[in-house]
């Protein structure tokens, strides 16, 4: 996005944070306006994750931010631009597990290691269903039928943290299935609607139009808790099976991020989190408030990077 | 020595180089049967396969092969001037980093209006400078196309120090 | 049921409607004929705009700027052989010769009347039929992909033209450039020399402007020749009666495939526009006017245009799955009003649905009379003198094609793409065979390598679906005939050769 398109944003946004409740005096932050930048395009999972926080943001911190989105390989580009950017508090990157992932299966300029992680804001609940009318009551049956016969379980994409959480439910559980991915969740979902496959994974968003419609029914939570958002559906772990992910979404910048910045950030996420509009808004897209501090993230995303790497190497997909 | 033949010679070429590429894809523990090297190497197999057909074609029965190697460098030689194109291209990825978006676009239409058989005009000029500005309007300014800037914002910030 | 009193009254519920449709439709044509700006970037430049809109009006924007931006794409496939989005790629062909035989006003009539046939088609469709359509999606396994593929490579030995054996190597040639990126199964990077830029692969848009538009401009500048001008028509001519009815079974065609590929996720405008193409050509009386000017080889791919940016948007609304990057678009204008698209949306949301059928009607209306309007000033700006034309035609290019990913090494993949498609030229390989397989090369290796995991490793799968195997034996039956056809031809040829 150019500076013009920049400037215009960042003035609607300041006309936003103006009205909705004027300047608020606050720790003072060097920066009047802060750029979010994401890999995804417009309308996809980063970019609506970033909008619909923005004017929240903005009211809580009193300050002006713009989304921007740098597409391109993967995040290769938007983390070039990240790395290099001055480390004043004005240019930001949304993280998730996609920019571990492709810094370690391309060669970019810069990789996650060239990024500061400031804190962690979310993280998104993978989920594992099938189709209303199949068979499968539980994801013990999933393992059953998978023991007895072969499985079919469907990863929206290649080299990418579902695809991970299934193979590693393959070799917990010692059962024959064959992992087969797509490109994207919608063309999984349909396979899973139509029973080409058994079980699917994926974000609680994207299969959310399905649910409410009671076309699919949703076997295990892959995380630690159960969700806020359905209580009655028990974990993996509950259910046998020893695995458990943490798809976070939080924020990077580059290295050298001044402590007042920082502390500026974890003062507003913490409360933006805790705004009951905001809260309205994370709840319904099945998000799960999960605030890193800076000190605790930037080991949290050296050990997921670590973690994720061991996984590509031992698979051999990469070297 | 015909078209066909060093066609197909080509086509030879580019499948051997693509075959051993395809053979040398890592292999990994989630490939499927086929692999990901799998579909790449048949590719290359039937290049080369069809590849050597057109040049044994063009050995047995030159009267299809479209026409011996003279005529053809020939024919070659005369359709150099496209070439010219191609540098005026290449010049504009190699300068528009410094010279940034609006100047390079216009240098672009000057010289290549020039080219292909302009006069140095006002005209031209003219020409050149509006169809820059209409340019960068649309793509810059409508679409939000981060079009490069060049180094003039950097060189205004150093006098200005 | 058509429900005409719920699309009146969302009419005069939101009435600013009307100008969201014909902003749209403007605003699409404009992205839609730069060559390199996609429908679905066109689209999400609009997005962030539509958050402080009324929701029905921005969902009418963002579906009628699909439709324009669809539309837009042939006017520079016919006018300067640059195809302004994907999907036009299939209409220079015949576009463009028409327009160098001085039909220009002709081409862009058909192109017009067959875009809106279709959208005509498939708008009735979408308000009629969404909900029980939907599942229509739900029957497309990875293995009736990978039919639908190889029924659209199985043209390539009909369309080989003077040589089979060149057509076959262009045709290997386009599925290779189709595997670079990452690999569709186990995510390692495949011919991208580590660079990231090509982790996602070679975008077919520079195979086709680099071909096409770079490609003549390299002969073009070489050849002399040109500096005498066309005398194109000065303005747009609708077809005749004469005409409408040689139409008619190519448009049929095409508006049957951009029904089922707009149905179908992953399928998609591209590979509409190419069947339809192929196929019209197979049904055809005159098949051998085809890349020659043919008016159905623009009436078919114009006409699968038109119904895709219809019938996209129903398992996006039906089923909340967006079938194509330009429905991941709509669907996120859904999501920013609060409104989650999927078989809820209907109850929940049903004015906003009534008033989003009613818009894409006004649409129709706006996309005729707004390419009306900006066809002529079109027109005459390619009858400027040439040099000029030129000129403004390679700056175009060259700022189109960074756009896609702002990326100076996608302008020189274009370039390259000039140079390669000018050798075929010279080496009389054909280059529709080459497209096809860019095309249509990812949609059929990811998928059949997906089947056969699904059926650990037993090719009978593609048997016991009966969409591939319709679709399968099609094109087994159709390879066959040309090639049957083929040596008929070329035997024939040297019987006549050999008295003389």
């Amino acid at each position: 996005m150019s500076l013009k398109a920049f400037k215009l944003l960042a003035g609607i946004t300041t006309a936003f944070a103006l009205t909705l409740c004027g300047a608020q005096a606050q720790t003072k932050y060097p920066k009047d306006t802060v750029m979010l930048a994401t890999h995804s395009s417009p309308g996809g999972g980063s970019d609506i994750f970033l909008r619909e926080m923005v004017p929240h943001l903005n009211r809580v911190m009193g300050l002006n931010f713009a989304v921007e989105n740098i597409s391109g390989g993967s995040g290769a580009k938007a983390m070039a631009v990240v790395s290099k950017a001055k480390p004043d508090g004005g240019l930001f990157y949304a993280t998730t597990p996609t920019f571990i992932y492709t810094s370690l299966l391309s060669k970019p300029e810069a990789t996650y290691k060239d990024l500061e992680p400031l804190v962690n804001v979310f993280f998104d609940p993978e989920v594992v269903y099938t189709a209303a009318d199949s068979k499968f009551k539980t994801l013990k049956d999933v393992i059953e039928h998978a023991k007895a016969n072969r499985g079919k379980w469907g990863a929206a994409n290649p080299a990418s943290l579902e695809r991970q959480v299934l193979e590693r439910m393959k070799t917990a559980t010692g059962v024959r299935a064959a992992v087969v991915t797509f490109e994207g969740g919608g063309d999984m979902l349909i396979n899973v609607l139509n029973h080409t496959l058994d079980i699917g994974i994926g974000e609680m968003q994207e299969i959310r139009p399905q649910m409410e419609a009671g076309k699919l029914r949703v076997l295990a939570v892959m995380g630690d808790k159960r969700l806020e958002q359905m209580p009655d559906v028990p974990t993996a772990k509950e259910q046998g099976v020893d695995v458990s992910v943490r798809k976070f979404r939080g924020l990077a910048g580059p290295k050298n991020t001044p402590p007042d910045v920082v502390k500026a950030w974890e003062e507003g996420i913490q409360k933006v989190l805790a705004d009951p509009a905001y809260k309205k808004v994370y709840f319904e897209n099945g998000l799960q408030p999960a605030f890193i501090p800076h000190a605790e993230y930037q080991k949290f995303v050296a050990d997921f990077g670590k973690e994720t790497e061991d996984f590509l190497r031992s698979t051999g997909t990469i070297k | 020595m015909n078209r066909d033949f060093v066609a197909g010679f080509l086509g030879l070429l580019l499948a051997m180089a693509y075959y051993a590429m395809a053979a040398n894809i890592q292999n990994s523990q989630l490939a499927d049967d086929v692999g990901p090297g799998g579909l790449p190497k048949i590719y290359g197999v039937l290049l080369a396969v069809f590849s050597v057909l057109l040049m044994v074609r063009a050995r047995t029965s030159p009267a299809q092969a479209g026409g011996k190697m003279r005529a053809v460098a020939e024919e070659l030689f005369a359709a150099k001037r496209g070439l010219g194109i191609l540098v005026i291209g290449i010049g504009y990825i190699v300068t528009v980093p410094y010279l940034g978006y609006p100047l390079a676009i216009a240098l672009v239409i000057a010289i290549a209006a020039l080219y292909n058989g302009g006069q140095i005009s006002a005209r031209l000029a003219g020409i050149a400078v509006l169809g820059a500005f209409g340019l960068w309007f649309v793509f810059v300014f409508l679409l939000h196309i981060g079009q490069p800037a060049g180094i003039w914002a950097d060189l205004i910030e150093g006098l200005r120090r | 049921m058509i429900d005409l009193s719920g699309l009146l009254n969302a009419l005069l519920a939101s009435p600013m409607i009307i100008p969201a449709a014909f902003a749209g439709i403007a605003w699409g044509i404009l992205g839609g004929a730069l060559p390199g700006i996609s429908p679905s970037i066109t689209m999400a430049l609009l997005l962030p705009f539509t958050y402080g809109a009324d929701p029905t009006a921005a969902v009418v924007l963002l579906a009628s700027t699909y439709l324009g931006a669809e539309y837009g794409g042939s006017i520079p496939a016919i006018l300067i052989r640059t195809p302004g989005t994907n999907s036009a790629a299939a209409t220079v062909i015949d576009g463009y010769a028409m327009k160098e035989q001085g039909k220009a006003g002709e081409a862009l009539g058909i192109s017009l009347y067959s875009t809106l046939l279709g959208s005509i088609f498939g708008v009735a469709l979408l308000i009629t039929l969404t909900q029980p359509l939907a599942a229509v999606a739900l029957a497309f396994q990875p293995t009736s992909y990978v039919g639908l593929g190889v029924l659209g490579l199985s043209v390539i030995a009909s369309l080989a033209g003077e040589s089979l054996i060149k057509g076959m190597m262009a045709g290997f040639i386009g599925l290779m450039i189709a595997t670079v990126g990452t690999d569709p199964v186990t995510g390692n990077n495949r011919f991208t020399f580590d660079d990231p830029e090509l982790l996602s692969g070679i975008p077919p848009i520079l195979v086709m402007v680099g071909i096409y538009a770079v490609a003549e401009l390299f002969e073009q500048a070489s050849h002399p020749g040109w500096q005498q001008t066309n005398t194109a028509d000065a303005s747009i001519k609708m077809p005749d009666a004469l005409m409408r009815a040689r139409l008619r079974v190519s448009q049929i065609i095409g508006a049957g495939i951009g029904f089922i590929e707009g149905l179908t996720p992953g399928g998609g405008g591209t590979i509409a526009a190419f069947l339809s193409y192929n196929e019209a050509k197979r049904w055809s009386k005159k098949p051998e006017e085809f890349g020659h000017g043919s008016p159905e080889g623009i009436a078919a791919p114009e006409s699968a245009n038109g119904a895709v940016s219809a019938t996209a948007l129903i398992p996006m609304m039906g089923l909340g799955i967006p079938g194509s990057n330009s429905a991941a678009v709509l669907l996120g204008g859904f999501l920013i009003h609060g409104m989650t698209p999927g078989p809820m949306l209907f109850t929940k949301h049903y004015d906003v649905v009534m008033g989003l059928y009613a818009g894409k009607v006004i649409s129709l209306f706006a996309l005729l009379v707004v390419a009306y309007l900006i066809l002529r000033p079109c027109i005459w700006l390619v009858n400027r003198p040439k040099h000029y034309l030129m000129a403004f035609i390679f700056a175009l290019v060259l700022s189109g094609v960074y756009a896609i990913h702002n990326s100076l090494f996608h302008v020189g993949i274009a370039l390259a793409f000039g140079v390669i498609g000018y050798a075929m030229k010279y080496f009389r390989i054909p280059t529709l065979p080459m497209v096809l397989g860019v095309v249509l090369g990812f949609m059929v290796e990811s998928n059949y390598r997906r089947a056969l995991v699904l059926s650990d490793g037993d090719h009978m799968t593609f048997t016991e679906d009966p969409i591939a195997a319709t679709l399968l034996a099609l094109a087994a039956a159709f390879i066959l005939i040309s090639l049957v056809r083929h040596f008929r031809d070329s035997t024939k040829a040297q019987e006549e050769k050999t008295p003389a």
